[in-house]
This record gives structure tokens, C-alpha cells and sequence, in this order.
């Protein structure tokens, strides 16, 4: 059950996988370009300050591959179903949640695949610079980040790929529909009352998404392969 | 021999099955010891459910006219000669009662097939 | 459990055109049951609600003993589903799709599967996407009955086929319910083809269950008669009249065809002061078209 399933997936998604697979082992050695030489250390010229500004530059580029390859997991693993109208799915013997666990875990498997290789990349990259003292390198820690911002979008995305279209349409107009009114209501708010003035709903939803203890954390803070 | 099975006659298909066998035993196309076709070679050649085919096969074998043996299929019996004529009796009554049905649905009456009768097969009927 | 499907008072309703009203059915275990019915009748509807597909707003449903939709998983692995619209893989090759399919059921027949795939002419190599509508027709079969369920459930599977490839399906279907005592509960519009095998009929016919009685009363007991001197009201029938009509050239003598014959009944017709001229058997198809035009409101006619 599980490996046909594993299989399936795999025949979903593999001709997108390759590029999202080369460029996360791509990314980490982008991102310190134009520092130091490669293979040739120690190398004292570059100082602390230009290797954070720099590496500052590719920094968002980071959590932006991981949800691209946790979106494309989550959207070919239910395009198939969708197509057929999920009458397969239901004709088979399982509960409709064991299906999707099974589904699940095939996308969780296949995302170790963009994840090792940018652990590769990121040990390469970090191996191939002479780091100024006072800064170190962290390609593990990196690469943990990089899976779980995988697997966070690849969650969310999943959860709504796996409803119907009409579902995921309620889901984000109700999203865009908060967006906007919250956006507006507060201004209008403030306009009138000064106690709203400093009153931002959106912001205020969007931080607390991706705060310290918000389901989007993963995404927001360091995204620096080297730093202090 | 199974030609004349017609799905779409009032009659069930195991008894038209199980007449064809009878009239066929009666008439000495098939003689004791012959094996009927199987049941799933039966029902493949007519498309009909298996189970009308094992319906027949039982009905044939109470009647007496065929023997069921387990694991190789079913067999012809010797059935005595009075019992054959009497087959052959009620089949051809059967015949005949067909032929009255639809001459009298077209309005032909029994002098004309009389007269036809002797036309054709060169026999006088007799009231 | 005398019953692969039993179906009480289900009802639903879609929209102000169509509806489902009070299906009660029972398809008993080991037969093969016709669900015959028109094109938009309701009978992939019905089905789907079998395969908890779907949910009705009122009424019960039980399949194999057991409760629809709450023992769904243990209903399905004993159900292979041949629906009206294909729902394999395009993608995968016929052996990829066997191997998942295969993978979700325990009792899955490799040596049948095989055989099937020999007998029915398809290629493992093939892919789906590339396949004739006969072809995959075949595969849903094949995928279905290697399942080796307990209860068929076969919409409509040889819409679109050639005859020769209908055939193959049948003698498939046959076969496998002459060495197991599965249940067939194949819907069709298709009348003649059903006619050879089924020993049940359930007639659908917008939305509602017409008529559901064995075969072979069916076709008995639909027959067009001519009844000359026909009183104008026949009151107390023994039979249903569907339909009265005047035959050719003759307005004395009139055709019926009724419902409900049985061969005793021509006694009536020496005591009511008409003529029973004639009897004609229908097969199932015009029994079939005979019941639904009946059933119909009347469209004034021009004789």
C-alpha cells in the first residue's frame, strides 16, 4: 500500500522535482558567491560586514524555494485524484483519513530528496569559504530549517489540496476577503477614533503568523548560512 | 445443438436447455455415456448465467436423464426405450401445438394445414 | 445475510428537476440483478449512494450485512466497482495500475489477474492514456474482479463497447460467478445483453423504482393481447392494463398490452363478454419499453 503509493507520487511530481532538487543544492553556493576564492584560504581581505551583507541579499531567496518545493509536493499529490474526481480514492478500502496519511508520508519521503541535496550543497558552500573570525558556519542547522519550511507549506497546502476546489476558493476569498476589510476597517477606524489609530489588523494577523510561537515561524527569522 | 435457445421466449432458459437435451437423448443424437459440455463451456457459448446451466444439469439428472459425477462433469444415461418414445411425444405435441398457434393468428384453419401437410411431407391426416 | 444490497425508502434530492423517491431494493446474495432504467433515471446515483459515494437525505442503506457509510472500508475491500467513467491513472502503464491497485486488497488473485489480462487482450505495457475506451473498459474489469469480491457492482460497463469486446466482458463476468457465489449488480441500458443473464430486475425510471421482481415473471408476465368486444371500462382485471390501443383496421378488435398475465386468467375474458383473440409474448426489451411508457403521464396521442 505504501510504496505503490510512494510510487505514484513520485510519477506525479517527477519532472519538477529535478529543478527544485538542483536548485536547492544550487542555493547555498549562490548565496556566497563572490566571497573568497574557492580552495584557496586563508584569505584575510573580506571582512565580517561584507559577508553578512551579502549573504543578506539571497537571504528571502531561501524560504522561498522551500515553499515552492512544499507547494509543488502538496498540488501533485492530489492532482491526479482531483482529475478523476477522487472516484478511485473513494472506491478503495481505506478510510478517507488513512488515504491521505498514506499520502502524506509518500510527499514527507519525497521531500528529503530537495532536502539532502541542499544539505550537500550547504556543506560545500560552507567548506569552500575562509571564514573571517567571528563568524561561523551552519549548514545543519540551515538544512533543518530549509526541510521544515518544506514540510509547513507542504502541510497547509496539502489540507486544502486534499478538499474540493470549492473548499480551497471559500478558504482563501475568506483569506483575501480579511485582508481586505481588516485593511480597510482599521484605516476607517483610525480615521475617526484616535484609540484605533494604531491599530493594524493584517499586520498584526500576518506577525502573529509567522512569530515565535505562529504556525509560519519557520519562515521568518535567519536565513543566513553564515553568520555571527 | 444449443442453437434454438432463444433468450426472449417465455419459456426459461433451463427448461429450454434441459428440453434440447431430453428431445437430443430421445432422438439419439446423444447416446448413453456421453458428457454434456461443462457448465462454464455452456454458459460462455450461450452468454447465460452459470447458474441457469446448473439448473438444468439438476433438473435433467432428477428427471433421470443424465447423471451429475462431481469434479468431471455430467453424463448421459442409458434411458430405456417407452421413456424415449414418450419424449419424443410430448416434443412433438409441443410442435404441433407451436404450428396451431401462429396458423391461427394469421387465420389459416386446420383443412388448410392438412392440405399443406400433404403437400409437403406426402401424408394424409385424418381428423 | 440474505441480501448483497438492500435498500430502504432512500431519497434525495437534487435539484427541482431531479429526485430520488423511496428506493426500496434487495438484490439477493448470489444473483444477478438487472438495474434497468433510461438515461438519467437516477441509477448511478443510486449505485454511488451504494458505494457511500454519496449521501442521501433520508432512508438506509446495507450492503454485504453491513452499514453504509460507517463500515465502508470493510464493504469495499469485499466490492469491486466497474463505474461509468473510468477511474484509473492516465499516466501509469496497465502493470503499474494492477500493482496499486493490487496493493490495497488482501485476497487479490495474482494467477487470475494474469489469466485475465491474457484472455481480455491487454498489453502490461500499455499506458492508460493511449488506451481505446474498450481497453479500458477491460482493465476496470480486470482490476475489479481480481479484487475477488463478494458483490460486483458494474455501471453501466459495456456502454460504448463493440459487441466483441461486450461479449468478452460477459463470459469474464460469468465465469467468475460460476465458480464463486458472488453477486452481480450490473445497471444498464442496454436490455437485450442482460436478458441471458439476470435473474433479477429492478426497473428504474426518473427517480423511482418502477418494478423489481425475478426475471422470468417479468417476461411472462408482460404480454400484448387482442381482445375483441372489449368493454369500454374493464373493471376488475385480473392483470394490469399498461396500454390499450386499436389494432390495424379493425376498431372492434383493440391491443393490450398487460402486466401481471398469468395463464388462468383467460377466464376472465369468457365472463366479461370479450374475445380473446390472441396472445404475443414480449421479450424484455418491449416489456421493458411497454412498463415505462405506462408509468409515464399519458402525452395525448394521435391514433
Amino acid at each position: 500500500m505504501y510504496q505503490p503509493m510512494l510510487f505514484l507520487h513520485w510519477k506525479q511530481i517527477k519532472v519538477v522535482l529535478l529543478p527544485l532538487v538542483v536548485a536547492a543544492f544550487a542555493l547555498p553556493l549562490l548565496s556566497i558567491q563572490g566571497l573568497g576564492s574557492w580552495g584557496s584560504f586563508p584569505h584575510e581581505t573580506i571582512s565580517a560586514y561584507q559577508f553578512t551583507m551579502n549573504s543578506a541579499f539571497w537571504a528571502p531567496v531561501f524560504p522561498a524555494l522551500a515553499a515552492v518545493t512544499g507547494i509543488t509536493l502538496a498540488l501533485s499529490s492530489w492532482n491526479w485524484d482531483h482529475q478523476l474526481h477522487h472516484v478511485y480514492a473513494l472506491s478503495l478500502p481505506l478510510r478517507r483519513w488513512q488515504y491521505a496519511a498514506l499520502k502524506m508520508g509518500a510527499g514527507t519521503v519525497l521531500a528529503l530528496l530537495p532536502a539532502a541535496s541542499f544539505w550537500a550543497g550547504a556543506h560545500l558552500a560552507a567548506a569552500s569559504v575562509a571564514l573571517p573570525a567571528g563568524l561561523n558556519a551552519y549548514p545543519n542547522a540551515l538544512t533543518v530549517r530549509f526541510l521544515a519550511s518544506i514540510m509547513a507549506s507542504y502541510a497547509l497546502l496539502f489540507a486544502l489540496a486534499a478538499g474540493t476546489v470549492r473548499t480551497t476558493m471559500i478558504v482563501v476569498t475568506g483569506l483575501l476577503a480579511f485582508m481586505l476589510v481588516g485593511g480597510t476597517a482599521g484605516d476607517l477606524l483610525g480615521n475617526h477614533f484616535e484609540a484605533f489609530q494604531r491599530v493594524d489588523v493584517v499586520g498584526t494577523f500576518l506577525r502573529a503568523l509567522v512569530s515565535r510561537n505562529g504556525p509560519f515561524e519557520v519562515f521568518s527569522g535567519s536565513w543566513l548560512l553564515i553568520d555571527v | 445443438m444449443f442453437d434454438d435457445i432463444d433468450p426472449r421466449s417465455p419459456t426459461p432458459l433451463y427448461e429450454q436447455i434441459a428440453a434440447r437435451v431430453r428431445m437430443a437423448i430421445a432422438a439419439e443424437e446423444l447416446s448413453a455415456g456421453d458428457g454434456l459440455p461443462s457448465v462454464r463451456a455452456l454458459s460462455h457459448t450461450l452468454r447465460i448465467n452459470p447458474a441457469t446451466v446448473v439448473q438444468a444439469y439438476r433438473d435433467l439428472a432428477l428427471d433421470g436423464f443424465v447423471e451429475i459425477r462431481h469434479g468431471q462433469g455430467t453424463f448421459v444415461r442409458e434411458v430405456p426405450a417407452p421413456r424415449r418414445a414418450d419424449e419424443r411425444a410430448t416434443q412433438a405435441a409441443e410442435l404441433v401445438r407451436q404450428l396451431l398457434q401462429s396458423a391461427a393468428r394469421v387465420g389459416i384453419g386446420v383443412e388448410e394445414l392438412a392440405h399443406a401437410f400433404r403437400a409437403e411431407a406426402g401424408v394424409d391426416i385424418r381428423e | 445475510m440474505n441480501s448483497a444490497i438492500e435498500l430502504s425508502g432512500l431519497g434525495w434530492k437534487a435539484d427541482r428537476s431531479f429526485s430520488l423517491r423511496d428506493i426500496s431494493l434487495r438484490v439477493p446474495v448470489g444473483s444477478i440483478y438487472g438495474f434497468l432504467g433510461p438515461n438519467g433515471s437516477g441509477k448511478t446515483t443510486t449505485i454511488r449512494m451504494c458505494m457511500g459515494m454519496m449521501k442521501p437525505d433520508h432512508g438506509e442503506i446495507r450492503v454485504l450485512g453491513m452499514d453504509v457509510p460507517r463500515d465502508m472500508p470493510r464493504i469495499l475491500a469485499k466490492v469491486g466497482y466497474v463505474p461509468e467513467r473510468p477511474h484509473v491513472y492516465p499516466a501509469l502503464t496497465v502493470a503499474e495500475q494492477v500493482r496499486y491497485h493490487a496493493s490495497f486488497f488482501k485476497p487479490w488473485d495474482e494467477g487470475w489477474a494474469r489469466e485475465l489480462m491474457e484472455r481480455l487482450g491487454l498489453d502490461p505495457t500499455w499506458k492508460i492514456s493511449r488506451m481505446s475506451k474498450g481497453e479500458t473498459g477491460k482493465l476496470l474489469l480486470l482490476l475489479a474482479l481480481s479484487q475477488r469480491p463478494s458483490l460486483l457492482v458494474l455501471d453501466e460497463p459495456t456502454d460504448g463497447l463493440d459487441p466483441v469486446v461486450r461479449r468478452d466482458v460477459l463470459t469474464a463476468v460469468l465465469d467468475y460467478v460460476g465458480e464463486t457465489n458472488a453477486t452481480v449488480f450490473v445497471s444498464s441500458h442496454l436490455v437485450h445483453e442482460l436478458e441471458r443473464i439476470c435473474d433479477w430486475v429492478g426497473v428504474m425510471d426518473d427517480g423511482a423504482l418502477v418494478a423489481e421482481l425475478p426475471m422470468q415473471v417479468f417476461k411472462n408476465g408482460i404480454k400484448r393481447i387482442k381482445v375483441a368486444g372489449a368493454p369500454v371500462e374493464p373493471a376488475d382485471a385480473p392483470f394490469t392494463i399498461l396500454s390499450r390501443d386499436q389494432a390495424n383496421g379493425s376498431p372492434a378488435v383493440e391491443t393490450w398490452v398487460v402486466r401481471g398475465w398469468q395463464d388462468s386468467m383467460r377466464a376472465w375474458f369468457e365472463s366479461s363478454g370479450a374475445v380473446l383473440r390472441d396472445i404475443v409474448d414480449l421479450d424484455l426489451e418491449d416489456g421493458f419499453v411497454e412498463l415505462l411508457r405506462s408509468s409515464r403521464p399519458r402525452t395525448p396521442h394521435r391514433s
